[in-house]
């Protein structure tokens, strides 16, 4: 590996869970679009090969003993991100439907608005149509979380389920923090709204997934939508931080009860 | 109880107590998500049960009707039918939960017990950043770190 550049401020993790076929290629393709990105695998306890292959590709790995959902998995990759000291993390997904020549057009954005803290890529922006295939359910899915969600913020979500998403350094100090357990996009824009975060979407383009499967079918995804609207509605109830809280905690809950999530 | 009974008629204090009843329920189990305490999953089923219980307070004859299309006689016994059915799946939810978290617990032991050895191991090599962390200079190089040393996770 090269290892020119030493001193990496942002980071790129990648949840995985059980994808040796795309891992490599995801991991490498990154490496060459975003060579200023260090990149962070982290398998979700997957039962191939995952791991090594991507250790191999260059990326540190990150093991989870057993499989913790796409939020765990995330979590441990912001944990990463805080204790080293990264200033920008983006998520891209193991499976390859996240294609890393977007990572510079997030950063861009990111950069070129101080006041901006996170940016997401949206798979509906595309000018010229959809883009991407999904099921009807899960399509309706997004488009019922895309009107939630915009209501709430106050501000146009178009994609509130795409996990192609970059982050400052607040944003990683909150997510290090809490972060909702499963299907965790839709709720972490609620998050991010509720400690007075700004985030905004840019849009792009998203490939079929080169394997695996999702972590949603479609007989789940009515459950899921349920359990979402539940926590996003509990949500809006919570105490909100004061105003630019930085490090506190926060006020109503002591960390080790946030820990429980 | 004995305040409403006064006032109303029993068959009417009776639908309204179950529902204050659901709403207690419904308004705990909300409390208990908002402070963290519940998570979402495990409290659908609680909800569900709360609610079902709403909707039979709010209804008057659900429950009869029900009762009539499974040719049960006497409308409670449906209830206690039904409460008992909702209670059986929670024990094997709750037995299923416990079952993998004991799993898990055993899985993350023996995984801290193989770091603290390794720790122990090879004291020199990682007496520097000691879990504070805090910059990325070595980042680069713990890459390879982790690629050569970590062993293979599972499977």
């Amino acid at each position: 590996m090269s290892t020119e550049t030493t001193t990496n401020r942002r980071l790129a993790i990648v949840p995985a869970h059980n994808e040796v076929e795309a891992i490599a290629d995801t991991v490498a393709a990154i490496r060459r679009r975003a060579p200023d990105f260090d990149v962070v695998v982290v398998d979700d306890g997957s039962t191939d090969a995952t791991a090594e292959r991507a250790a191999a590709a260059g990326a540190a790995v990150l093991r989870l003993p057993f499989n913790l959902g796409i939020g765990g998995a995330m979590q441990s990759g912001y944990l990463y991100a805080l204790e080293r000291g990264y200033e920008v993390a983006v998520q891209v997904d193991g499976d390859g439907q996240h294609d890393p020549r977007h990572i510079h057009d997030l950063l861009e954005r990111l950069e070129g608005d101080p006041g901006l803290n996170m940016v997401t890529g949206s798979r509906f922006l595309v000018s010229g149509g959809e883009g991407y295939r999904s099921s009807a359910t899960r399509r309706v899915g997004i488009r019922v979380f895309a009107g939630v969600m915009s209501l709430i913020t106050g501000r146009r979500v178009t994609d509130p389920t795409s996990g192609f998403r970059m982050t400052d350094r607040r944003g990683i100090e909150l997510f290090a923090r809490d972060y909702p357990p499963d299907y965790p996009e839709v709720e972490a824009i609620l998050l991010m709204h509720a400690h007075h975060l700004r985030s905004c979407e840019i849009p792009v383009e998203m490939r079929p997934r080169l394997t695996g499967e999702s972590a949603i079918s479609s007989t789940q995804s009515v459950y899921y939508m349920v359990k979402v609207l539940l926590a996003v509605f509990v949500g809006l109830f919570r105490a909100r931080p004061e105003a630019e809280g930085e490090d506190e905690p926060r006020a109503p809950a002591p960390a080790a009860v946030e820990r429980t999530r | 109880m004995i305040l409403l009974g006064s006032k109303l008629s029993p068959a009417l204090s009776q639908r309204v107590e179950v529902i204050i009843l659901a709403v207690v329920v419904c308004a705990l189990i909300f409390e208990l998500i908002r402070r963290k305490r519940m998570m979402e999953r495990y409290a659908l089923l609680w909800l569900a049960a709360g609610v079902t219980v709403l909707v039979l307070g709010l209804w008057k004859g659900l429950l009869s009707t029900i009762s009539h299309a499974v040719g049960i006689y006497y409308p409670p016994s449906v209830l206690f039918a039904v409460a008992f059915l909702f209670v059986l799946v929670m024990l094997v939810h709750f037995s299923m939960t416990v079952s993998r978290l004991s799993d898990q617990n055993t899985v993350l032991a023996q995984r801290l017990a193989l770091l603290q050895e390794r720790l122990e191991d090879e004291p020199s090599e990682l007496t520097g950043p000691d879990g504070d962390g805090g910059e990325p200079p070595n980042a680069q190089a713990d890459v390879q770190d982790q690629a050569e040393v970590q062993p293979t996770a599972r499977g």
